[in-house]
């Protein structure tokens, strides 16, 4: 049974979105301060020479193992999509374990989740997308309820003074952001066009700058409610903005309810790697348990989680983009 | 054929049942032998139809075609094969057997057996048809001929179990309905080898043999308007005899939440009861784990005035939230259990005394706290909502499951919870296309006619997933 | 694999970690911060939940407690607490916080430290000033089911009736401490009557009660520190320009009698004019009805309501004056002349390197005040008035 397309677009719009809950927010509000809400407009507009390459990869139907006959592309492949897993997997659980469950030992956290993810890929990849597709229903809603809840509150001074940045910082945060939104998308390469019916690229373009104009309203509500010295205080910002929610007494304390978007824009990346990684294993769940277990013992050391964090994940999955490009110089050459 | 050997193999092979009865006659030189069960064939049929014609009979040339040929009676058989005998007797035929004639006559005499139409016990209606369907198939093959009367509307019959041998007809309307979806039912009904089937019920294990999951995917109803609007969106319906339920495949979750009413009345107002369906759905899966989740994990979520009140409602109460919210619930479902199985002169008092007595004796005991009762009650009634017990008691395992992760992580147990229910229900297929359908492969078209109502004159095609000829007006 | 994951499910069953009943938490409504010796003297009001079954007979159970305890930093003291309560303390729902004037001097910034990172709490909630924190918490509150709402119920009034004192939320004192060229200001609260009588449970049973708690003038702040207390009329000006106030009265005299005008609408915000020259300007809007007239004008008469409409914006104006010298003499820039400035030119900002020193002193403020009265109320004329014609 094939895909639909709008469960594809659902599924895409989330694999843009994952890097939301961990890294971003802090990340460009650090650098660039005030204007960190010019990042998503700039940076999705590069991203679209990115996002020309994917509709290309995608609509000729390329089958990576027949073009490369090493084995070595699939392994790079699939380090790489376990070093993105594992990135957003880390986010995750600090975000859970400081928002929800401070008391318990992340182990558990672990478990549960783990537990979540195995019982998901158990069943096939059709009813992966149709979650999706169902999620992104209660995305609207939550996001329609968290705008009536915070429109009381913005203080329109709080973005000025306007273009007041360093220009080295402002490069840097655009190619952080580009890499965080884009790399996902070259992940979902894995799904071939034959497998879904009704795509059109016009419609993924769309899909492509709404989730881009959904990052930036959420980074220029934040800016605009906090102000920025407050902003860059928090270390979840995204969670504390909802506790600003206040409409009358029906959206007074909702923000333990609101914040499960996030949770759910991490996730539903995190079980699409999974799948991907579990079909390239040939479907061996034991060494799939290993991996997403093994991160336990990278959360104790959180320098080296902010080290590789800032440096080493751009540089490491700008060679997503290096391969998607031989790749296409490949296939261009083949034909 | 010898009458006498013929007369003592059946009265052997019965037994000498008490309801067997025989009749030699003799005309002229010929004998002739009748058999019948007198359970089931009407005497008034025997004695004015067929007595009264071979009584008149005096030629005894011929006997065997001037009988074929001139018996009144309307359904008439002939055979040569003694054993098929024993099922027609038991249908309510009569065997006729002529001396030294290779074939026998058998003619139809039922007698009527059942109930009558009459109103539905267990989908009650306000406004439309009041009729439902009862245990003789014959009747409720003409309750639905008298809605469709196409002659595209088919009914294909197939006889089921070894002992039972009872009729199973699959009725479907030629050329709306897919026929690969056709071919695989006739084949799975035809795999059945069984002892005897009693109801519908049992053939739907058969239809389903992948049974990985605690929801329905085939619907049974008792009114026949809604078999025939189903009939005409394409759907398949398999009836039995002996059962008023009849099944309709394929079943989606929309169709477990509509109602035949909604069928009849003002558009505006069917909008309004369907959400707040869907809502009772999901508040009766929800609350008792969200409750949990909320007073003993996460309390933030409460008020201020209430928080302090709730305290003061829990103190002295001996059991943990879990275990009261488990308590009750169970408490209820065994309410309900009872409920059915006694007579309604004692039903109404015993349903009031559990409800209000025991919740309020519970609570002045100090074994519950108040606000649990409440949340127990919101719980059962939105559960009430639906008609369908299979679809009720299936919500029953979810909302166990929903209490189980609430108690265990708080919110986020509700969270994980809630996407296993998601991605369950995502993956449930029936006939091949999703449980989900219209909503998660999205039709936004048929979306408007299953969360919301499109008004009658509005709806000018059938769904897309059912069939391919969709088109309801200028269709051939 | 399904047995697998049924396992494992049941084996997670044993203890969780943040499970907590309801009636095991002392619900935390109101916290008093105070200065003993060096220390922090931290107390906490608790509301009581036992169960009141036999209300009959009088209880004499009070309906909260307050529990103490010291330390060198606010979760030593909050720890000490510990070992007073037989539940465990719950600061979530907390609503108000009181602050006594000798840790406002010496600075909150390290106070509020634990209140920002202990990142459940999720109301917002106020923050006050008092002479003795402690006193202010333990006396009894009539009127009210839910502790410690009758001051946070009394604050978010004073919005709509009067301007003198005004809700400031934490999160509110936090942006204004952070931001450039802005300081915080704070409400602070008095008690009236005997504080000793005043916490006993039979002050609730007289018609008056023994002490009440009472709104009372603004505290200002530079950085984090207590700089001041302002008058009546300056902390009316301060909540004025910080647009805090919904209505208030105005009361004009003449001879000896007061006309009273209600003001509704209270719009002003603050503009920059030259930002070289650091001049300012405010504009106040308006609209106001007569409540109270005992002088003896017709105010049928147009010309009257004019010098009437003229009076109110006069004293509006004066009273700002004052609000705006109150924060030159103190130093400290509470109404955001400095982050206005910032905002709009951030390199002219940097010029002063102490801006609540250089800059404050010349900044020059042009008031604009237009009030519109329009309605009357139900009477044309005084009373004496209609006596006096006949």
């Amino acid at each position: 049974m094939k895909i639909k397309d709008m469960e594809f677009y659902s599924s895409l719009f989330f694999m843009i979105q994952s890097c939301l809950g961990g890294f971003i927010i802090d990340d460009t509000i650090k650098l660039v301060k005030n204007d960190a809400w010019i990042i998503p407009i700039v940076g999705s507009i590069i991203g679209f020479a990115i996002l020309k390459l994917y509709l290309y990869i995608f609509n000729n139907n390329v089958n990576i193992s027949q073009l490369f006959k090493t084995k070595i592309v699939n392994t790079i492949y699939i380090i790489l999509i376990i070093l993105l897993m594992d990135t957003i997997f880390l986010s995750l659980i600090s975000f859970i374990s400081t928002g929800y469950l401070y008391d318990t030992p992340p182990l558990f956290i672990i478990v549960l989740i783990t537990l979540t993810i195995l019982y998901v890929l158990k069943n096939n990849t059709n009813s992966l997308f149709r979650t999706a597709l169902i999620f992104f229903y209660l995305f609207l809603i939550t996001y329609f309820i968290v705008t009536i809840g915070l429109i009381r509150q913005v203080n329109f001074l709080n973005i000025m003074p306007i273009f007041n940045f360093k220009m080295t910082n402002f490069i840097i945060a655009v190619f952080h952001y580009v890499i965080y939104t884009t790399i996902p998308l070259l992940s979902i390469l894995y799904y071939k066009k034959s497998t879904m019916e009704n795509i059109s690229n016009k419609k993924i373009t769309i899909t492509y700058f709404l989730a881009h104009l959904s990052i930036f309203l959420i980074i220029f509500t934040l800016i605009l409610v906090f102000g920025v010295n407050l902003a860059s205080l928090y270390q979840y910002p995204g969670y504390h903005i909802l506790k600003r929610a206040f409409a009358g007494a029906f959206v007074e304390r909702l923000e333990k309810i609101l914040a499960i978007y996030w949770i759910i824009s991490m996730l539903i990346p995190i079980m699409f790697w999974a799948n991907i990684i579990l079909n390239k294993l040939k479907k061996n769940y034991f060494i799939i348990t290993l991996i997403i277990i093994s991160n336990y013992f990278l959360l104790t050391n959180i320098t080296l989680i902010t080290y590789w964090n800032e440096t080493l994940f751009p540089i490491i999955m700008s060679s997503f983009i290096v391969l998607s490009i031989l790749i296409c110089i490949k296939k261009k050459l083949s034909n | 054929m010898d009458i006498d050997l013929i007369e003592k193999y059946i009265k052997d092979t019965y037994h000498n049942s008490s309801d067997l009865i025989t009749r030699k006659i003799k005309i002229k030189n010929k004998n002739i032998l009748y058999v019948f069960l007198e359970s089931v064939s009407s005497d008034d049929k025997i004695s004015d139809f067929m007595m009264k014609k071979i009584s008149k009979i005096t030629n005894s040339r011929n006997l065997f075609n001037h009988l074929k040929n001139s018996l009144p009676n309307s359904h008439i058989l002939i055979s040569n094969d003694l054993n098929d005998c024993f099922t027609k007797l038991a249908s309510g035929f009569t065997c006729l057997f002529i001396d030294k004639e290779k074939e026998y006559i058998q003619i139809e005499t039922k007698s009527i057996l059942d109930r009558g139409i009459t109103e539905s016990t267990s989908e009650a209606i306000i406004r439309g048809p009041k009729d439902s369907f009862t245990e003789n198939i014959v009747t409720n093959i003409g309750l639905i001929r008298k809605r469709i009367k196409d002659h595209n509307l088919f009914f294909d019959e197939i006889i089921i179990g070894r002992r039972s041998k009872t009729k199973v007809i699959v009725s479907y309307i030629g050329g709306v309905a897919e026929k690969k979806n056709i071919l695989r039912i006739k084949k799975k009904l035809a795999k059945i080898d069984i002892d005897g089937i009693l109801d519908s019920g049992y053939i739907r294990d058969f239809l389903n043999p992948k049974n990985n999951t605690f929801f329905p995917k085939i619907k049974s109803t008792e009114r026949p308007d809604l078999a025939s609007y189903e009939l005409l969106n394409g759907k398949i319906i398999v009836m039995m005899d002996n059962s008023p339920f009849v099944l309709i495949i394929p079943a989606f979750l929309t169709d477990y939440i509509m109602n035949t009413e909604d069928l009849y009345q003002k558009s505006g107002n069917v909008n309004f009861t369907r959400i707040l369906r869907f809502l009772a759905f999901i508040l009766t899966i929800i609350t008792p784990g969200f409750y949990i989740a909320v007073t003993t994990f996460n309390q933030e979520i409460i008020p201020d005035e209430l928080l302090i009140s709730l305290a003061s409602q829990r103190e002295g109460v001996p059991f943990p939230t879990a275990i009261e919210a488990f308590i009750m619930m169970i408490t209820f479902e065994i309410l309900r259990e009872s409920d059915i199985r006694l007579p309604s002169k004692m039903g109404a008092a015993i349903s009031i005394v559990g409800a209000l007595v025991l919740g309020e004796a519970a609570v002045a005991a100090g074994i519950v706290a108040p606000i649990v009762i409440i949340v127990v009650a919101i719980t059962s009634i939105c559960g009430l909502v639906f008609t369908d017990i299979d679809f009720v008691n299936a919500i029953r395992w979810w909302r166990l499951i929903f209490l189980i992760f609430g108690a265990l992580a708080g919110i986020i147990g509700i969270v994980i919870a809630s996407i296993i229910f998601i991605n369950k229900l995502a993956t449930i297929t029936t006939l091949d296309e999703p449980f989900l359908t219209p909503i998660s492969p999205l039709y936004f078209k048929e979306l408007k006619n299953s969360i919301t109502k499109e008004p009658t004159n509005k709806t000018k095609e059938r769904p897309t997933y059912l069939t391919h000829n969709t088109k309801k007006i200028g269709e051939k | 694999m399904k047995k697998l994951l049924i396992i494992s499910f049941v084996i997670l069953f044993t203890g969780c970690w943040n499970y907590r009943e309801l009636n095991n938490l002392a619900i935390t409504t109101a916290i008093a911060i105070d200065k003993k010796e060096d220390d922090y003297e931290v107390s906490i009001l608790v509301a009581n939940t036992k169960k009141n079954n036999d209300t009959s007979l009088g209880s004499s159970e009070s309906e909260t407690i307050v529990y103490s305890g010291t330390g060198k930093s606010i979760a030593e003291a909050l720890n000490e607490i510990d070992l007073l309560s037989p539940k465990k303390i719950y600061i979530e729902h907390l609503s108000i916080l009181v602050i006594s004037k000798d840790v406002a001097k010496e600075g909150l910034a390290n106070v509020l430290d634990y209140f920002l990172r202990n990142a459940e709490s999720t109301k917002r909630f106020q923050i006050a000033l008092a002479d003795n924190a402690k006193d202010v918490i333990k006396v009894l509150k009539p009127l009210e089911a839910y502790p410690a709402s009758s001051i946070s119920k009394n604050f978010k009034l004073s919005k709509e009736s009067q301007a003198k004192s005004a809700l400031t939320l934490y999160s509110e004192f936090l942006y204004k401490y952070m931001e450039k060229g802005l300081n915080p200001v704070i409400p602070s609260i008095t008690i009236v009557g005997n504080v000793k009588r005043g916490s006993q449970n039979k002050s609730l049973e007289q018609t008056t009660p023994y002490a009440i708690t009472k709104l009372d003038n603004m505290a200002i702040f530079k950085d984090d520190k207590l700089v001041g207390l302002a008058n009546k009329t300056e902390s009316k000006a301060i909540n004025i320009i910080n647009n805090k106030i919904d209505q208030m009265n105005i009361y004009l005299k003449c001879d000896e009698n007061i006309t009273t005008i209600k003001i509704v609408d209270l719009n002003s915000n603050i503009k920059l004019t030259d930002y070289k020259k650091l001049k300012y300007k405010i504009n106040l809007k308006a609209e106001g009805t007569v409540i109270e007239d005992t002088c003896n004008h017709n105010l049928s008469n147009k010309k009257n309501m004019v010098k009437l409409q003229e009076k109110a914006e006069l004293k509006i104006k004066n009273m700002i004056k004052k609000g705006i010298d109150v924060a030159k003499k103190y130093q400290t820039d509470i109404y955001g002349f400095g982050n206005l400035l910032y905002k709009n030119h951030p390199k002219e900002f940097k010029k002063y390197k102490d801006w609540d020193k250089d800059g404050l002193d010349n900044v020059d403020v042009n008031i604009n005040v237009q009030v519109n009265i329009r309605f009357k109320g139900s009477a044309k004329k005084n009373i004496k008035e209609v006596k006096d014609e006949n």
